[in-house]
């Protein structure tokens, strides 16, 4: 699940698992806004003052695609002897 | 006024040649200290255009010592981290052989920022190679010395070819000093050569095999020289070549997608030492000479040098005492160290800001000089890939710290390190902060003061757009939660090295030998034939043993690259004197 992952909400109860899920949401919309906002700014208005966000996002984007590619060729050990 | 200047090597290499005599007590620690602090006079007391010609043979001189800006800032870094892994070894170190091999790989990196030929440079760099290899071997197990096997391979290698690069350069151009070489062969085989060092993809993969392998101490002084020895003589041999700019742009991304993959901490460390070389090596590439680029991309290299070597080397004392207090290498076993190891983490916290280019860190000044370099100069697909390394660089030490220090685990048990260990960690640490934050400290040591002078590192909109940078990928770090460590290892491009190298061997022992034997035997039989046809009585033939001899192929190709090597150095000398 996707939530499991937050390492910020390690440790949380099991009861509590709406407010993980709304956390979630609200977390997913803000950067989702931020995204948006970013893209309109730099490719619609052509204004340089938010590159950095995209790049950001872009960059986390791109190593998370280039992570799960090379999954492909690990393997289970804990030293490539 | 007399002025004393003696080349900094010669203080390590006597340093190397009296310790054994002094035990294994606190005089030994008394004298290395001592001979760190001269190390670092050594180097500050030198000035620019000074100079130690040392004549061998009639018409042949070594230049042991040429001093010029360049060089000088190399000295004083070489000679302040190298300084502080001496006095981190203190805790660590009992073998004075380590010590030994410790030195001589510091002299000699000093000898080689230093030499003012080709010739001086080759030898230094040799004995670079086989010093360090002590410091892999020492750790002591099988894995050691199979990593170390294969590091000295590849640096004969490289060795081999820098040294064959030498002698055709000096064949066509009659030139030995230290300095930019024309298009040929020559010129391909000196950038093979100190590409092995600079650990250009795919000659990389001895680097993250072998540092994570070496002893403790040991892995602080290889992160120190050999690399960085390997920048400055591309530096003074390749700037301006486009090739090697984008060259430095794949190992930027390279390295950190490597390093995000992994588990062990030193291993984690070691792909961060090739990302972080691309960012030197996309600014020497950039520094067309005669452009007006030049001056700012070569600061931007040496200023990246500069500090990687202070974080770089902090990080890798801060993760040399969590494996000495715990005795664990992986992210995996580790977590919860924040409180028992609070002076660490404090270091390592401010290491793992610096080299992700934070705001007020000295990375922050480097990086951005290299990508403002980048940017004047139009590269823009160099431009991207210096600032996706850096959204990468973040994400794995995010990764680095907080599955080391702040993620729960409440059976790991560890003690601070103890106080040698901490006083260098906290020095360099000190020294990331004080550049981050006043970078004219930086800028009055780079080989070009002015044009450093003329870069403004806190320009608002360059500052802000590092922060956004850097706040949306903490952000969505934590918020996704894709990078969590684990007990998986990944192959790199030395597994296909490895396939080969079984192939070449089966290669050699099956159909070759096999060739070798049906040949032999149809020899055997000519010649019986001859033999015969040739005696009048029947004599009985004796059969001979022959002593068999075997090598492994390892040591076997080892052997050739010495005779190869030894070879050329023939040759070189020949025509010298020719």
């Amino acid at each position: 699940m996707y939530y499991k992952n937050l390492y910020v909400l390690e440790g949380v109860g099991e009861g509590r698992e709406m407010d993980k899920k709304v956390l979630r949401g609200l977390l997913i919309v803000i950067v989702s806004v931020v995204l948006v906002v970013s893209a309109v700014s730099v490719f619609i208005l052509h204004s340089e003052s938010l590159t950095g966000v995209l790049y950001g996002a872009a960059g986390v984007g791109l190593f998370m695609l280039l992570a799960k590619i090379l999954t492909l060729i690990q393997k289970e050990g804990k030293q490539d002897d | 006024m007399i002025e004393y200047t003696i080349p900094p090597f010669l203080i390590f290499f006597l340093g190397a040649a009296l310790i054994p005599a002094l035990g294994k007590g606190r005089v030994r620690n008394i004298f290395l200290v001592a001979l760190a602090v001269l190390g670092i006079v050594s180097v500050v007391i030198l000035k620019p255009q000074t100079g130690w010609i040392l004549p061998i043979l009639p018409g042949v001189e070594l230049v042991l010592l040429q001093a010029d800006r360049l060089s000088l800032i190399m000295g004083y870094i070489f000679a302040l981290a190298g300084g502080g892994a001496i006095v981190y070894a203190l805790s660590t170190v009992k073998e004075t052989g380590q010590y030994v091999c410790a030195l001589l790989y510091m002299g000699s990196a000093l000898g080689a920022v230093f030499a003012g030929d080709f010739f001086t440079l080759y030898i230094f760099w040799e004995i670079m190679a086989f010093s360090s290899l002590g410091l892999i071997w020492y750790e002591g197990s099988r894995r050691a010395r199979d990593a170390g096997m294969r590091y000295i391979l590849f640096h004969l290698f490289g060795g081999a070819a820098l040294l064959a690069g030498i002698i055709i350069h000096y064949v066509d151009t009659n030139e030995i000093v230290v300095g930019p070489v024309g298009p040929g062969v020559g010129y391909f085989l000196l950038l093979l050569g100190i590409g092995v060092n600079a650990a250009f993809i795919p000659l990389h993969t001895w680097l993250p095999d072998s540092y994570p392998k070496a002893t403790i101490a040991g892995t602080i002084f290889l992160s120190i020289f050999t690399t960085k020895t390997g920048i400055y003589v591309l530096a003074r041999t390749f700037s301006g070549v486009e090739a090697v700019a984008y060259i430095g742009g794949l190992m930027c991304l390279y390295g950190v997608i490597f390093a995000i993959l992994q588990n062990d901490v030193r291993k984690l460390l070691s792909y961060h030492i090739v990302s972080q070389l691309g960012y030197m090596v996309a600014g020497v590439g950039m520094a067309a000479v005669g452009t007006a680029y030049y001056e700012e991309a070569i600061n931007g290299a040496i200023a990246h040098l500069f500090n990687n070597l202070l974080f770089k080397t902090t990080l890798f004392m801060c993760m040399g005492a969590v494996i000495y207090a715990t005795g664990k290498n992986n992210l995996t076993e580790l977590g919860g160290l924040a409180k028992k190891m609070p002076v660490t983490m404090i270091t390592c916290v401010i290491a793992a800001l610096s080299i992700s280019g934070v705001v007020g860190f000295n990375g922050y000044v480097s990086k951005g000089m290299v990508i403002h370099a980048a940017q004047v100069e139009g590269l823009t697909l160099l431009t991207i890939a210096l600032t996706l390394g850096s959204v990468g660089t973040l994400i794995s030490f995010l990764k680095l710290t907080y599955f080391a220090f702040f993620s729960k685990n409440e059976e790991i048990e560890a003690k601070e390190a103890p106080l040698p260990m901490l006083v260098p960690m906290c020095g360099t640490a000190f020294l990331c902060v004080a550049i981050g934050v006043y970078p004219n400290l930086l800028y009055a040591l780079l080989p070009y003061q002015e044009a450093a002078l003329h870069y403004h590192a806190f320009e608002a909109a360059h500052t802000f757009d590092v922060l956004q940078l850097l706040l949306m990928t903490v952000f969505l770090f934590f918020m996704l939660g894709f990078f969590r460590p684990h007990d998986t290892i990944t192959h790199d491009l030395d597994y296909l090295y490895r396939k080969a190298g079984r192939g070449f061997i089966w290669f050699c022992e099956k159909p070759l030998v096999s060739f070798a034997l049906v040949v032999e035997r149809a020899v055997l039989r000519f010649a019986n034939y001859f033999v015969r046809f040739g005696t009048l009585e029947e004599t009985e033939s004796q059969e001979v043993e022959e002593p068999v001899v075997s090598v492994s192929i390892g040591t076997a190709v080892l052997l050739v690259l010495l005779f190869f090597t030894l070879y050329l150095i023939v040759m070189l000398i020949h025509g010298w004197l020719a």
